[in-house]
């Protein structure tokens, strides 16, 4: 069970994506490299914000990565950032959020060609069923030692 | 020049979508000048999402509000999974082509009310619209 969000939660997912036939179909023309933001929420144990970096090329993740911050070329550089508070990732992973309703009620922000991401959808709604599949423990359930 | 201005800027939802999504396809020219001379007001909205947004076209301009606009010329509501592949359907003469398997799913869906157009009365409206958001 890996803890969400961590280096080992995005490490499993990165697996789950390239084990998955479907998204390889749904993004096997998708090129570019995309940043997850998990905004920091210290209530919640996230003490700052998160960043995590995929590098997504023809239905596979080539490169993943934490990244220090918004300073880090990968995140100034990436195709597209998708944003949102912790507790809001935490609902898209537990599907109790539908990502696309979550971006259209600003609850989720996505910076980016918005052309591609409208293209792509399909591809992206994989690729959210797939942090579903993460064996995940959420860093605010997680009993304190 | 056609421009397309976000009303409320803070708001980041389905108006920043939609002006983002004008915007880049106005970087056609084509598209751009369908904007310039379009006039009218839409209001789209998403019954699932409880988003509803207003598009008023004039002047070369397309101002993008986080609400409806009372007394649109045209309102249509769909769902948020057909607004987002709506984009995608190939269009014949500015309404999604029912020679396609993609224009006659959508257009099912207008038969079984799933997707309701008011004001198709300004068909011209409702076309140079589906032609701006189109990415086919």
């Amino acid at each position: 069970m890996a803890v969400f969000p961590s280096e080992e939660w995005l490490e499993q997912f990165v697996e789950k994506i390239n084990a998955s036939s479907e998204y390889a179909d749904a993004a096997a023309t998708w090129e570019g490299d995309l940043v997850f933001v998990y905004e920091k929420e210290p209530d919640k144990g996230v003490d700052e914000d998160v960043y995590a970096w995929l590098d997504l090329w023809h239905g596979k993740c080539r490169d993943a990565a934490r990244l220090e911050g918004p300073d880090d070329p990968k995140a100034k550089s990436a195709k597209f950032t998708i944003s949102a508070p912790y507790s809001r990732w935490k609902s898209v992973v537990k599907k109790e959020l539908d990502p696309v309703k979550g971006m259209m009620q600003g609850k989720i922000k996505v910076k980016g060609d918005l052309p591609t991401i409208v293209r792509y959808v399909k591809a992206s709604n994989v690729l959210v069923d797939l942090t579903s599949q993460v064996e995940t423990e959420f860093i605010d359930e997680v009993p304190s030692a | 020049m056609a421009t397309v201005v976000v009303v409320d800027p803070d708001n980041g939802g389905l108006d920043a979508m939609l002006a983002g999504l004008l915007s880049a396809v106005a970087e056609d020219p084509a598209k751009a000048r369908l904007l310039d001379t379009t006039n009218g007001t839409v209001t789209i909205a998403v019954p699932d999402a409880e988003v509803e947004v207003g598009l008023r076209f004039g002047n070369g301009v397309c101002q993008v509000y986080p609400s409806a606009i009372p007394g649109s010329k045209v309102r249509i509501e769909m769902p948020s999974e057909t607004l987002m592949s709506f984009s995608t359907i190939p269009l014949l003469y500015g309404m999604p082509s029912v020679l396609t398997p993609e224009g006659r799913a959508f257009t099912r869906q207008v038969l079984t009310r799933r997707v309701r157009i008011s004001g198709l009365r300004h068909l011209g409206l409702v076309r140079r619209l589906n032609t701006l958001l189109s990415l086919t």
